[in-house]
């Protein structure tokens, strides 16, 4: 079933015409929004330099960053990132990162005023 | 998943290993062309803002847009956006959003999940913010009007703006200077204030007439 999605419809490739990354297949992006923070699980090896973009990412990930930060820094247009993003969490090398839900959404609200207050 | 041989608390569904990061709030900053956006990103963020593009296709135009627009031609729409660590537990992005019509594609993602907008307006063009606030009112996204001060601008008072950009009377009007990042702090607490009043039960109750 998700097998056969790929092949249909949208041609979602286009999107990557004029960018020369290799890209197998269409890894879902579904999951990945602006604000996702990703994680490198490994740091970039030599393997690596013939792939500039996937190392740069394994580099300027080694905190967690967001997927928006890591479009901005290595300069891919946001759907370009996230497809590229989403290629490295299918192959291992990027993990996907989740805020501990210690908030509620009031409590979000008065950190974060106390917060801005006490810049 | 590793778990601590002291651990005898169940671990978290879907916990990952990446560890302990600040939750991340956006707040989106939109308004008309040469309003202040990047401006005002800029005088708040913690970091130089940022820029990313988003691709334009013919699927993400709206029906306006087609004309002339046979082939799979793309065009950019630049992002900027900034970032304040507000402390361990919450990390503030702040989206300057392209403010013309056609760009509503970029809007529907941009404002998903948003905790609230700033609408610049630009008192020599109060016009120009009209989109950005016909659409946050029909998405119930909270939002504050800033009221960007040019030099030489006449200058309105926050009421003849309200009447002008036709916003209710809880929504909060500030005069400010986006250049200033004092000025840009107010404006976002104004909005942090405001999304708290809006969700307390005691003053959403009653529709106003
Ligand atoms: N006098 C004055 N100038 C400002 C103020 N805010 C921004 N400017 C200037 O106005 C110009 C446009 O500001 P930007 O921040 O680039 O505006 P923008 O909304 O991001 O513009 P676009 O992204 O092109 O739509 C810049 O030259 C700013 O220096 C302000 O509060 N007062
Ligand atoms: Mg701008």
């Amino acid at each position: 079933m998700d097998a056969d999605r790929s092949t249909v419809a949208h041609d979602p490739g286009r999107l990557v015409r004029p960018f020369a990354i290799g890209i197998d297949g269409t890894p879902a992006t579904a999951g990945l929004g602006l604000l996702s923070r990703v994680a490198a699980r490994r740091p970039p090896g030599p393997a690596d330099h013939l792939r500039p973009e996937r190392e740069s990412l394994l580099r300027l990930a080694a905190e967690p960053q967001s997927v928006a930060e890591l479009s901005a820094l290595v300069g891919l247009p946001l759907s370009v990132a996230k497809l590229l993003i989403a290629d490295m969490i299918e192959a291992g090398d990027l993990e996907p990162c989740t805020a501990e839900p210690q908030l509620s959404g009031d409590d979000v609200l008065q950190v974060l005023l106390d917060g801005l207050r006490a810049l | 998943m590793a778990s601590a041989d002291s651990d005898t608390t169940p671990a978290p569904p879907a916990a990952d290993p990446g560890g302990h990061i600040p939750l991340a709030v956006k707040i989106l900053v939109a308004g008309g062309f040469g309003v202040g956006k990047t401006t005002m990103v800029g005088s708040v963020s913690e970091i130089p803002p940022l820029s990313t593009e988003e691709v334009m296709t013919e699927a993400s135009m709206g029906v306006d847009d087609l004309g002339g627009v046979e082939e799979k031609s793309t065009t950019t729409v630049a992002l900027d956006f900034g970032r304040i660590t507000v402390n361990r537990q919450v990390v503030l992005y702040l989206f300057g959003t392209p403010g013309q019509g056609r760009f509503w594609f970029m809007w529907d993602e941009l404002a998903e999940g948003a905790l609230g907008a700033v609408v610049l307006a630009d008192t020599r063009r109060l016009d120009t913010c009209f989109p950005a606030v016909d659409f946050f009112e029909r998405r119930k996204i909270p939002f504050v009007v800033a009221v960007n001060r040019f030099d030489g601008a006449y200058a309105y008072e926050p009421e003849e703006v309200r009447e002008a950009v036709d916003v209710g009377p809880d929504v909060p009007i500030i005069l400010t200077d986006a250049r200033e990042r004092q000025e840009s702090k107010s404006v976002l607490l104004a909005l942090v204030e405001h999304v708290m009043r809006q969700r307390s039960p005691a003053v959403s109750a009653r529709p106003l007439p």
